[in-house]
């Protein structure tokens, strides 16, 4: 059962966790896990990530040359795996909330329209 | 520089490929842990937030696989699909896919097989232990150039040598022994030799012991070792150690049985028995047995040679004839490694043989990249269109590459089938020629080899196509919009026009060598060889059991076998159909068998010394009367040898026509000259002149020679002439005229004269027949190619013929248009064909006779029937390009 609802999660993030993940690092280098915390906190946990979606899309965007990855010490003195937006990865995230600001103000004034 | 990059990032993902698995545990143990501690700091106990943050997290080794896949798509993925689109393409191209698989699988094939030959004879060692330190005791002197061993350098060799480990002699009489005893007699192969000679070799007895130095010794209980095939027939899985074999008349103990894995070289040899040579009778100089030595270890062939120098005065003194003059003779060492003397000189013609296999692998590789070519230019339009569709200029090599690369590796892989198939049929074919000791087959080496010629060729026929895709994306756009797509057609026609000029100059190479041969095998058929017929001369050994009587001496017992051999003769003259017949003493009378009896001295003629006082080296030969008949050389001047001469043991001899030339002018002038090789000994007179005879083969010049009257002797060689050579049923008359006269005879190493004929010509036939065959091919070949260039460049101007043709051009204009520059092409071809032919058939010097490579016949011929033969194929394609209809043509443009 839990599966399936991750399914359903998956289905509505598919093309969009990778453009939440860039947005989730503009502010600063995060660790997988504060990324994950992040989009919840910032989403008011609407959108719970099944958590292990996350790694195959750090390691995509990462093949792009969108982000970077560093181990680094947390503040509780643990190894931990940072990722960095690099300039292109900056760049991109301009370009596709820009697109996606475009389109989902268009599908918005479609579903608002009176009839 | 691109691959480069690509080939340093695929590097650096391999490296990238192990941080990922060790980094991505650690990063999702992180992950869960700091999950579980948020969770437990929010109220939930320990254990239930561990499992909730698991389930949070949602399965960590399908989140592993999913990062690995993300991992992998980048280089397999893309290699996959590559690989599936090519096999695919290719297989909806079946005519182009087989035709260059199939040239290439030829090429390869071809080339493979004939390297293992090359490998097998050439480059693996001699399968015997510490084999790159055995040599070959020859000898050499300004008269004779290779003379062998005898017991007194063997004696030599052995106490006085400084460099020498170990030395082993052998008597070079390769003729079957007789063995008797339980069941009929048989004729086995056997060899006497020194008891060194199996340890040099490596043969250690499976069975028993070997040879010692006790069995050596003149007088010792006679012994003898036997091949393990020989123990298995003889006496089956009883224990042959200790049983006697009656060996040519001796009752030998068999001490030994060698493992079935040793080889005595190429020789099939069953039984062994100590030579036992004599110090006090051993001569020198004299040569009559074949003898190796093994170096100690670090001394090189240049000390050996110079310690053997050493050695001749020494020899010279001891050994000497008592009473005799001095021999005259000048020897001196030559010593050689063992495996040139296994190898012989087959290895200029196997080399050779491998250039001109390569030469067809150029052309099939050119014929390839051809193929290739056509290809593209069909696809042009679909590879501008994925250019045009934004695929990199990489991206469409790729394309092509992987199926370049794909009909490589099938092409390799077909062409290691041809060679395993065509392999046993070489070997068969050069049987006569190549050591049999020698293992030929496809090997590691081999096969590192046939990969990287197949690499190579597929990197030369799949660079031609890439060539012209590296054209600017700028103009595979506008070739896109232009719709034709001309440009890089010009490009495309040079490089089939430096196919065609290829394709000419490598055929031309391989019709002038395939000329020289033919030339060189017409001038060795047309040599006299001095017999006649030989395909209707049958011959055969006989060996007769020792028979000593009491009382007996040589003389006697000499007449006693005369007796035999001549009721023998008598009794086959009157066969049906037999013409003559006669027979020599010992193994060695017939011409081209391989071997002969030469006999140096310094002769005194009517006793007189001749004036020069340099020895003269002899063919010598003793013969009956009928030998000669039989074997079809005519007395040219005088008589020839009768049964009186034999009977009453007559002082005549007859010569060799270029004897009596040389030391009297004249055939006839020969005659009653009396010859003596010291003085005082009884007077032999020139009775007859024979014809020369080419013992040694048709390129070789005949040996000065002379024959005596038979004398007996152990040993005999029988000739008979007859039309019903070849027949089962003569054979076995022939066998049965033996067995009548003495049914313990066998009749050995039965052949005829035709068989040894064709031997002696085998090396130059079986070249003949390859450089032929790749000539007539690349022949071929390079008309098709010639066709296809008219064909081409006539299919690009269609509009301008139809224009031509429209305002009243004749259509032999036109088509001669096109054949003079087809005929162009030809001409660089034949330019560059002459200038390679004149290097390369420098190499071939060795296999020719009678022509120089730079034979100016064999050059127009080949050049004038290269030029008409491309001329007619240009003309024809042309004919065919102008017989169209102006309007047709016009219309469709």
């Amino acid at each position: 059962v839990a599966r399936e609802k991750d399914k359903e999660k998956d289905a509505v993030l598919q093309g969009t966790l990778d453009m939440l993940v860039l947005k989730a690092l503009q502010l600063e280098p995060m660790h997988g896990w504060g990324i994950t915390e992040r989009i919840e906190q910032w989403s008011e946990s609407v959108l719970q990530l099944g958590q292990g979606t996350l790694y195959p899309a750090l390691y995509r965007l990462e093949r792009q040359g969108l982000i970077t990855s560093e181990w680094q010490v947390t503040a509780n003195n643990r190894q931990a795996r940072y990722y960095t937006l690099t300039a292109r990865g900056r760049r991109h995230l301009t370009d596709v909330l820009a697109q996606w600001r475009r389109v989902s103000r268009a599908i918005n004034l479609v579903l608002d329209a009176t009839v | 520089m691109k691959a480069m990059l690509n080939g340093w990032r695929w590097l650096r993902s391999i490296g990238r490929r192990r941080e990922l698995e060790r980094g991505l545990d650690a990063e999702i143990r992180f992950h869960v842990e700091r999950q579980t501690e948020k969770l437990i700091a929010a109220g939930v106990p320990p254990d239930d937030a561990r499992r909730d943050a698991l389930l949070r997290f949602g399965g960590v080794e399908p989140t592993k696989d999913a990062v690995r896949d993300e991992f992998r798509s980048l280089h397999l993925e893309r290699l996959a699909r590559e690989v599936r689109f090519a096999r695919r393409a290719l297989l909806r191209a079946p005519g182009f896919t087989a035709a260059a698989v199939l040239t290439l699988a030829l090429g390869i094939g071809a080339t493979t097989a004939m390297f293992s030959i090359v490998n097998g004879v050439l480059l693996r060692p001699l399968p015997y232990p510490d084999s790159e330190r055995l040599i070959e005791l020859l000898h050499t002197s300004p008269q004779v150039e290779v003379l062998a061993a005898s017991p007194a350098i063997y004696f030599g060799y052995r106490d006085y040598g400084q460099v020498f480990e170990a030395v082993g002699h052998w008597d070079a009489d390769g003729s079957p022994a007789t063995v008797t005893g339980n069941g009929g007699p048989e004729s086995v192969p056997s060899l006497q030799v020194t008891h060194e000679v199996l340890p040099l070799l490596g043969a250690t007895p499976a069975v028993g012991r070997t040879f010692r130095a006790a069995d050596d010794a003149p007088g010792a209980t006679p012994t003898a070792i036997v091949s393990s095939g020989y123990a298995q027939r003889r006496f089956g899985n009883t224990d042959p150690i200790g049983r006697t074999l009656i060996v040519a008349g001796v009752s030998r103990q068999i001490v030994g049985v060698l493992p079935p894995s040793f080889r005595f070289f190429g020789d099939p040899v069953d039984i062994y028995y100590p030579l036992q040579p004599d110090r006090t009778t051993a001569r020198f100089p004299s040569f009559d047995g074949r003898a190796v030595a093994r170096l100690k270890p670090g001394i090189t062939l240049e000390q050996a040679n110079a310690d053997a120098a050493r050695l001749m005065p020494i020899l010279a003194k001891e050994f000497a004839r008592p009473g005799a003059p001095a021999s005259g003779l000048r020897v001196s060492p030559r010593l050689q490694p063992l495996k040139t003397s296994v190898v012989g000189d087959v290895g200029s013609t196997l080399w050779l043989l491998l250039g001109t296999i390569g030469l067809l692998l150029i052309l099939a590789c050119a014929n390839v990249a051809n193929l290739v070519l056509v290809r593209s230019e069909a696809r042009r339009a679909e590879l501008v269109l994925r250019a045009a569709l934004g695929a990199g200029g990489a991206a469409i090599a790729s394309v092509v590459l992987t199926e370049s690369l794909m009909v490589g590796m099938a092409g390799g892989l077909a062409g290691l089938g041809v060679a395993y198939a065509s392999l046993p049929l070489l070997t068969a074919l050069g049987s006569d020629d190549l050591p049999g000791i020698m293992t030929i087959a496809i090997d590691r080496r081999v096969l590192l080899v046939t990969i990287a010629t197949t690499l190579a060729t597929t990197v030369v026929f799949a660079l031609v196509p890439l060539a012209h895709l590296a054209l600017p994306r700028l103009q595979l756009s506008r070739s896109l919009h232009a719709g034709k797509g001309t440009v890089g057609r010009r490009d495309i026609a040079r490089t089939r026009h430096a196919l065609v000029v290829a394709q000419v100059a490598v055929a031309l190479v391989l019709l002038v060598g395939a000329g020289l041969m033919i030339r060189t095998f017409i001038t060795l058929r047309q040599v006299d060889p001095g017999i006649s017929d030989p395909d209707r001369v049958l011959t055969f050994q006989l060996t007769l059991p020792a028979d000593r009587r009491a009382g007996d001496t040589p003389q006697a017992r000499g007449e006693r076998e005369l007796l035999t051999y001549r009721a023998i003769a008598d009794r086959i003259a009157r066969v049906a159909g037999v013409e003559a017949v006669g027979f020599g003493g010992g193994n060695d009378p017939l011409p081209l068998d391989g071997d002969g009896r030469q006999v140096s001295f310094v002769p005194y003629y009517d006793g007189q010394q001749v004036a020069d006082g340099l020895a003269r080296v002899w063919e010598s030969g003793s013969v009956s009367p009928g030998f000669f008949a039989a074997l079809g050389t005519e007395v040219v001047a005088g008589r020839a040898l009768s049964w009186e001469d034999v009977e009453r043991r007559r002082p005549v001899m007859l010569v060799s026509e270029n004897v009596a030339r040389r030391e009297w002018g004249s055939t006839a002038a020969a005659l009653g000259h009396h010859v003596t090789a010291v003085p005082g000994q009884e007077p032999i007179e020139i009775v007859g002149v024979l014809e020369d005879v080419r013992y040694g083969g048709m390129d070789q010049p005949a040996p000065e020679a002379f024959a005596r009257p038979v004398e007996g002797g152990d040993e005999a060689t029988f000739a008979i002439r007859s039309a019903r050579v070849g027949t089962a049923a003569f054979l076995d008359e022939v066998r049965a005229a033996v067995w009548e006269v003495n049914p313990n005879l066998s009749p050995a190493t039965v052949r005829t004269l035709g068989a040894l004929y064709d031997r002696s010509m085998a090396r130059t036939s079986i070249t003949l027949s390859l450089l032929a065959m790749t000539g007539v091919m690349a022949f071929v070949l390079g008309l098709v190619g010639v066709y296809g260039v008219v064909a081409y460049a006539m299919s690009q101007r269609r509009g301008e013929i139809g224009l031509r043709l429209a305002l009243g051009a004749r259509h032999e204009d036109v088509r001669r248009m096109f054949v003079k520059r087809a005929l162009v092409l030809v001409g660089i071809g034949v330019a560059i064909g002459l200038g390679a032919a004149a290097m390369l058939t420098r190499v071939m010097a060795a296999q020719l006779f009678g022509v120089t490579p730079l034979d100016p016949v064999t050059h127009a011929i080949v050049v004038v029937a290269l030029v008409a033969a491309a001329a007619a194929a240009s003309y024809v394609s042309a004919w065919r390009g102008t017989s169209v209809d102006p309007v047709t043509v016009l219309r469709a443009e």
